[in-house]
């Protein structure tokens, strides 16, 4: 790992009305690094999603990017740093059209906070069809869109803005083979940008394939990290279970 | 950028609400040879005014997502304050205007920031809002009949006035609507109301500010209902606080009828202005031919039911 890292958690703890749903973790993601977080359901993954993009302010501990530690008052500011998260919900407004969510929160204006429609539906049009050739008919509300092209806005306005860490929450969770391979292409592409990408799965196999680490997560502390390279599914599901290596595993 | 022909109806462009309103006005063109000649189309024009204004900031407020039934009372607060300020000297009439849309537009904050702030149902908060600028005016008014002793030609004119032969209320709803429209329709305010509307937590994570977006579409509704309430004293120069209308229902029947949806997101200001004159239509047409309130409340019922019934066939039909 580099010696700055694009970003780190160190020691962050969050609280919710006295259930402790992370106790301390520390998390880097290098540039170029795909790091894997896995963990059972209430492991703590989502809530250090929504520490690391915002949305909740940690009750303790420090973000640090490049080294430099920050808070983020808000998702703005988080994106301001350029950590970008696509959610597995994919946190699209279904009555906008796919200009108006790929640009959502950083609309392109004119002066007195004219929108640009123009711009946007172009620049959007063109971040979609890099991204998906066969995306038509953009300017309908998402609604009305398919699961692989509703998927398709979220990735793009993530990776649009000049983004440093890409956090994907379970982005293969509703797709099917064909679409996530796709998305295994996107990470390896972005990986060799330079860009850091968190990925949160609990699909084992997916991220032996995909992460340069993976750091497991249980009842909010991390308990373990693994290189694919040189560890066995069978040790990162022992360790997401049990908290701990098979005896075996670990001793050689 | 690909657009695909044929997959929009002209309903997405025009608001079926449009077509009913030339329905209407053809039938009651055709029912009644009066209901075309000028002084009735102004009149038809000039009722729904005050509803209108009331409607508008409603419109705005449930495209966000939230209902507004605090603008009954703040129509009638500020019916009072203008009143009271006493526009009798002309010097006055400017405070009588501004005062009471301020003090509308501060009501609203109030309510903007119990739900979008402090996570309140807006049903409810709004209601309580409600309450509670009733009993304050009953009280402050010993529950009195408000009346200005002489009211300067200035301000009688607010409501008086008729440039080009057209009542000064009717003019001042026209360009309320044309801003409207272009503030929701072409700024980044506009879309974010819409977003918020539509998803409020994806709102909030695309680094929308929901809280100050959302408080600012309850401080417009606020302003104009205060505005409403102005207008009201400025025409009959005189206010009963415990007979005052009740306007924050037909106003949201007009917001419905227009197409905005109750769980926010879709809306447009111009079809709420159309849904006002469609019940302004209709209600002049039964006024015409001598039909009573009780028979004038039932067809508008029938009205909105069956555009209620319409908005949710449509929606399920386009869902997916």
């Amino acid at each position: 790992m580099a010696a700055a890292a694009l970003v780190e958690l160190v020691g962050i703890t969050r609280h919710f009305a006295g259930v402790h749903a992370l106790k301390g973790v520390d998390l880097a993601v290098g540039a170029g690094e795909v790091v894997a977080l896995v963990g059972h359901n209430g492991a703590g993954k989502s809530v250090l999603v929504q520490i690391l993009s915002g949305v909740f302010a940690p009750t303790g501990g420090e973000i640090r990017v490049a080294g430099r530690p920050v808070t983020f008052a808000s998702p703005a500011d988080a994106r301001r740093y350029g950590i970008e998260t696509i959610y597995q919900t994919l946190a699209l407004a279904d009555n906008l059209d796919a200009p108006a969510n790929f640009f959502l929160g950083r609309e392109l204006r004119r002066a007195f906070g004219f929108l640009d429609k123009k711009r946007m539906s172009s620049e959007a049009a063109r971040a979609l069809s890099d991204l998906n050739p066969n995306f038509i008919d953009i300017e309908r509300p998402v609604r009305q869109m398919s699961g692989g092209q509703r998927q398709a806005i979220a990735i793009a306005r993530a990776i649009h803005f000049d983004v440093k860490l890409l956090v994907m929450d379970e982005p293969t969770a509703a797709l099917g083979p064909h679409e996530t391979a796709q998305v295994g292409e996107l990470i390896a592409r972005l990986r060799s940008q330079g860009i850091g990408i968190l990925l949160i799965s609990h699909d084992v196999r997916d991220v032996m394939r995909l992460a340069d680490r993976i750091v497991v997560l249980k009842n909010g502390e991390v308990v373990g990290e693994v290189r694919p390279a040189d560890s066995s599914e069978d040790e990162v599901v022992d360790l997401i279970i049990r908290g701990r290596r098979l005896p075996s595993g670990s001793a050689a | 950028m690909s657009t695909r022909p044929g997959t929009r109806s002209i309903a997405d462009f025009v608001s079926p609400i449009w077509i009913v309103l030339v329905v209407a006005i053809v039938a009651a063109a055709l029912i009644s040879d009066r209901f075309l000649s000028p002084n009735n189309v102004l009149a038809v024009l000039q009722q729904g005014v005050i509803t209108g204004i009331v409607a508008l900031g409603m419109t705005v407020v449930l495209i966000g997502g939230q209902f507004d039934l605090s603008t009954g009372a703040i129509v009638m607060m500020a019916a009072v304050m203008a009143l009271l300020i006493g526009p009798s000297h002309p010097a006055g009439v400017a405070a009588a205007i501004v005062l009471p849309v301020l003090a509308g537009a501060t009501v609203g904050t109030v309510n903007g920031l119990a739900v979008y702030k402090a996570g309140a149902n807006s049903i409810v908060a709004t209601i309580g809002m409600q309450f509670f600028l009733v009993g304050a005016v009953l009280a402050a008014v010993s529950g009195q009949h408000v009346r200005a002793d002489d009211i300067a030609a200035s301000f009688s004119a607010l409501a008086g006035a008729r440039p080009l032969g057209i009542p000064l209320p009717v003019v001042i709803f026209a360009a309320l609507v044309a801003a409207l429209s272009v503030v929701m329709g072409k700024t980044v305010f506009g879309r974010h109301v819409y977003a918020i509307g539509g998803d409020v937590e994806a709102s909030r994570r695309a680094g929308i500010a929901v809280v100050r977006t959302g408080t600012a579409t309850f401080a417009l509704s606020g302003a104009l209902a205060a505005f409403s309430g102005v207008l009201i004293a400025s025409l009959v120069g005189h206010v009963d606080p415990t007979a005052i209308g009740r306007y924050e229902f037909p106003a949201l029947t007009a917001v419905v009828l227009g197409g905005t949806s109750l769980t926010g997101g879709v809306g447009r200001p111009a079809d709420t202005a159309a849904a006002i004159l469609v019940i302004a239509v209709i209600t002049n047409v039964m006024t015409i031919l001598d039909y009573q309130y009780p028979v004038q409340l039932l067809v508008q019922g029938i009205v909105l039911a069956g555009a209620v019934a319409y908005y949710s066939w449509r929606r399920a039909e386009f869902a997916r």
